[in-house]
């Protein structure tokens, strides 16, 4: 009776997680699809038509931005995964893995945009790495080199390789708790191969698998994002994702259909490329095959070590690029070729520190608010689908990575005034924390939905046969085992 | 009986109105200001510029202890953002208690506005330092549409260019002595990325001086052959871009941004539209004193940015208020203040102490119907958006 009791308990429980976590999107896309045809009756437009689609595709340079945004997301991808198997491989257990663990955190903190520009004062023509050159190579003004905003989105993709790696590590290390991988690498070792290729072949495939949900999260972030893009990325043309943006922003209000579109096009450029992930894998599938099982023992790949070089790298970039942020920040002005500023003053942080003071207060507040909400949501879901031993398919509650965030939040008011009347408006900080509740929870439910599906249910069963009540079984034996620091990236994202 | 009820409604509703014409504008305005008190004015205005954020903030401060109204400057990239919250607004049937109580807009996001009916008024007329404004400003339309007190001027703006004497000695002072300049100095001339604002109006200005009939540009693009008219323009861009800064496939993506980049050297020539930016800059500390701000001998492309009230705001009396206080010789004298944020006052010249490097000093050139807007945005973008 108490158990059934807890059940329809949590049923209800997941039913409003649904409702505030996922329901919200597909209206977020319906509102999408009726302006795309035409109709947008607040603007004037009240018929149904296909002008918006050929508006769309004869806009200058559409092709070329679609292709931007596919190859950015799956190069970078592409890039993030591999590096990240190879640090694992080569790491994990080691002495060094305490320095990766230590990197990923902060790396993950740090927010994006702030990054970005980093880089921009770091690579671009009259930036610091030029600057150090000046001297030796006597110039007098900066070299004409096309460096940030290059029309191959190679900066854009080394941003998202920055971010990326640290979030995939992180997912990785959440897996790999659960894989037990001494255990299988010792029985690999056992048989001949050393650690590194007993890793590839054994731990890899596993986990891989297992990664592939956020994989597909960097993919598509890599695909739909805007304000990095904005300041680092291609500009003739932009990603499609940024062209968006600026439809969106055009006066003209027509530009809202076009917008609209616009993302449900970005919608079906992001499916495109998870089918094209997914069938590149089955292809792939008996070449891998092939290698995986060719029994050959003792063999270290160059590309091995050129992957393995690069988390230094990307380390030092982050570092570089935060530090000549935090140097502007005290900058009178820093002319080029100056290596540090000519003029060094308080008067930004004197004088927007107090201002600052308050959005920062309500920023953590908001952090905290959305992540703890989007942890207890995570947890009632998955728990109940643990506990009637059957899981969704993972895409749903992730939904919301697949929807450009713009798009969602031009609906989302709308959604929420006409459910719960104008009076909503005057409790911004609950319609806010609404918007990155969104947003943060299919960050957090992935970093769970792994532990959990690899937990190991006899424990909670023992537990339950030991007379402890499903909540009690909960806290005290599945709470702990479940790994808290996987809670990381709720408030990381949501900053 | 019923004569006599209609007598006693008739003299009630005389005594209304008598009452409603003794008070004069004065009165009514006091009335007004009473209303305002304790109201909170929402203001939807551009944040990329810390001078105009730390004016503003001041401009609260003053407004609240003499007015007592709270004034909170709404930061936005772009007031876009704030058009397509009112829209939403009067999508969702939110015709009151609007979040928008105060917009700064000018040109084509005016228009849009205005079409829509999404704004409160007229109201310019009726602010008593309305009396006070420079009529010989362009201050009645706004990129050809007539304002019709549906929003109230607030500063000038003036396209120039800004060379370092110490780099360029004798600046470019036509488009075709710049294309001369850009040719001996390749890789260094620019202009910022259309469809951003100074890069649009940096073609207008490039057209109003290449164009063959001054007058088509004064029309709506549907009434005139746009091709036609354009094509001086786009024969001359395809020259500069030949040799500009990354040959054209890179743009600056602000003024603020070309600033950065003439003070870095990686241009020679930066893009404003204020004429008191530079002299400001230098002041500042941000550029090297040998930085002025210079116009074509053509003439300048001139604007007033205007201050308006959304339809639905809900302070549409402290709204008034925070007007005509921005509106005051005070306010303007210190928005005019080159070490605060120099912008360009739009009252007359002999109720204020400004310099006149801090004025719309050059000759200006009327802009065009705001139409050119945006058919330069697509046209340019159609040409050179990809490569």
């Amino acid at each position: 009776m108490m158990r059934s009791g807890l059940n329809l308990g949590l049923g209800l429980a997941t039913l409003v997680v649904v409702l505030l976590c996922i329901a919200p999107l597909f209206i977020g896309v319906a509102g999408l699809v009726l302006p795309a045809w035409g109709y947008y009756p607040a603007l004037g437009f009240e018929t149904f038509s296909w002008s918006t689609w050929q508006q769309l595709l004869a806009w200058p340079g559409l092709s070329r931005a679609v292709w931007l945004s596919l190859f950015s997301g799956l190069a970078s991808t592409l890039l993030v995964m591999i590096i990240t198997l190879t640090l694992l491989s080569l790491l994990w257990g080691n002495r060094l893995w305490r320095w990766v663990s230590l990197y990923i955190a902060p790396a993950l903190a740090l927010p994006h945009v702030a990054f970005a520009i980093g880089l921009g004062f770091l690579f671009s023509p009259s930036g610091w790495l030029v600057r150090i050159l000046t001297p030796f190579m006597g110039w007098t003004e900066p070299p004409l080199w096309l460096t940030v905003n290059d029309p191959w989105a190679l900066s854009l993709i080394l941003m998202l390789l920055i971010k990326g790696v640290p979030f995939l590590l992180l997912m990785s290390v959440g897996v790999l708790q659960q894989l037990q991988p001494e255990r299988q690498l010792l029985m690999a070792q056992s048989l001949g191969y050393d650690r590194v290729q007993a890793w590839w072949k054994v731990l890899v495939p596993q986990l891989y698998s297992k990664l592939k949900l956020p994989l597909f999260a960097v993919l598509v972030y890599g695909i739909t994002v805007v304000d990095a893009a904005l300041i680092i990325g291609p500009q003739l043309p932009a990603p499609l994702a940024v062209l968006i943006l600026r439809w969106f922003q055009n006066p003209d209000l027509g530009f809202q259909l076009l917008a609209s579109g616009g993302a449900l096009l970005l919608l079906l450029t992001t499916l495109f490329a998870l089918l094209l992930w997914q069938c590149t894998e089955k292809a792939l599938i008996p070449v891998a095959h092939n290698i995986w099982l060719n029994g050959r023992k003792r063999v270290r790949h160059p590309l091995l070590l050129l992957a393995f070089c690069v988390l230094p790298i990307l380390a030092i970039l982050s570092i570089t690029a935060n530090s000549v942020l935090l140097i502007w920040s005290f900058a009178g002005r820093w002319r080029f070729p100056d290596l540090l500023p000519s003029v060094i003053t308080m008067e930004y942080w004197l004088h927007h520190g107090p201002l600052l003071l308050q959005p920062l207060w309500q920023t953590l507040q908001l952090a905290i608010v959305s992540s703890l909400v989007a942890v207890l949501g995570s947890l009632v879901m998955l728990e109940y689908q643990h506990q009637r031993n059957r899981y969704w398919p993972i895409l749903l509650p992730c939904l919301a990575l697949l929807i450009p965030q713009m798009t969602l939040f031009t609906g989302l008011p709308m959604l929420s005034q006409s459910l719960l009347g104008g009076s909503i408006f005057h409790q911004p900080f609950i319609m806010v924390s609404f918007g990155h509740l969104l947003m943060v929870f299919p960050y957090v439910y992935l970093g769970l939905h792994g532990a959990f599906q690899a937990f190991d249910r006899r424990y909670q069963t023992v537990a339950l046969t030991l007379g402890a009540s499903q909540t009690n079984a909960f806290l005290s034996v599945k709470w702990p085992l479940l790994n808290p620091p996987l809670f990381l990236p709720g408030p990381s994202v949501s900053l | 009986m019923q004569k006599i009820v209609q007598k006693i409604v008739a003299a009630i509703l005389s005594l209304f109105l008598n009452t409603a014409w003794a008070c004069d504008a004065d009165c009514q305005w006091f009335k007004l200001e009473k209303k305002a008190r304790s109201q909170t004015v929402y203001f939807y205005a551009w944040g990329g510029h810390p001078q105009v954020n730390d004016y503003l903030s001041w401009a609260s401060q003053e407004i609240e202890q003499q007015f007592g109204v709270t004034l909170v400057h709404v930061k936005v990239a772009d007031i876009s953002e704030a058009i397509a919250i009112i829209l939403s607004e009067k999508a969702a049937g939110r015709n009151h208690h609007g979040r928008a109580d105060l917009l700064w807009v000018n040109g084509e996001n005016f228009a849009a506005l205005k079409r829509a009916d999404l704004l409160f008024g007229p109201f310019a007329h009726q602010l008593p330092n309305d009396q006070l404004v420079d009529k010989k400003l362009p201050v009645n339309v706004d990129f050809a549409t007539p304002v019709e007190g549906l929003e109230a001027p607030w500063g000038v703006g003036q396209l120039v260019m800004m060379f370092d004497q110490a780099i360029t000695p004798k600046p470019p002072a036509s488009a075709n002595e710049l294309l001369e300049y850009a040719r001996t100095h390749p890789g260094r001339i620019s202009y910022p990325q259309p469809p951003q604002f100074h890069g649009i109006t940096f073609l207008k200005q490039l057209l109003t001086e290449l164009v063959v009939d001054a007058e088509a540009l004064k029309q709506p693009i549907s009434d005139i052959n746009f091709d036609e008219v354009t094509q001086p323009l786009w024969d001359y861009l395809d020259q500069l871009h030949k040799v500009s800064w990354y040959k054209g496939r890179r743009f600056p993506q602000s003024d603020r941004h070309m600033m950065q980049l003439l003070d870095d050297k990686e241009l020679h020539m930066a893009i404003s539209f204020n004429p008191a930016e530079a002299m400001a800059a230098v002041n500042r500390g941000d550029l090297a004193d040998t930085v002025s701000s210079y116009g074509f001998n053509h003439g300048s492309l001139t604007n007033i940015h205007f201050l308006a009230i959304p339809y639905n705001s809900s302070a549409k009396e402290g709204a008034q208020v925070v007007a005509n206080f921005l509106l005051s010789p005070k306010a303007q004298e210190r928005k005019a203040d080159l070490t605060i944020w120099g912008d360009p006052p739009v009252l007359r010249q002999d109720l204020m102490n400004v310099p006149k490097e801090a004025t719309a000093r050059f000759q200006s050139i009327s802009e065009p119907h705001y139409s050119w807007h945006g058919a330069l945005a697509k046209a340019w973008l159609t040409r050179y958006g990809y490569q």
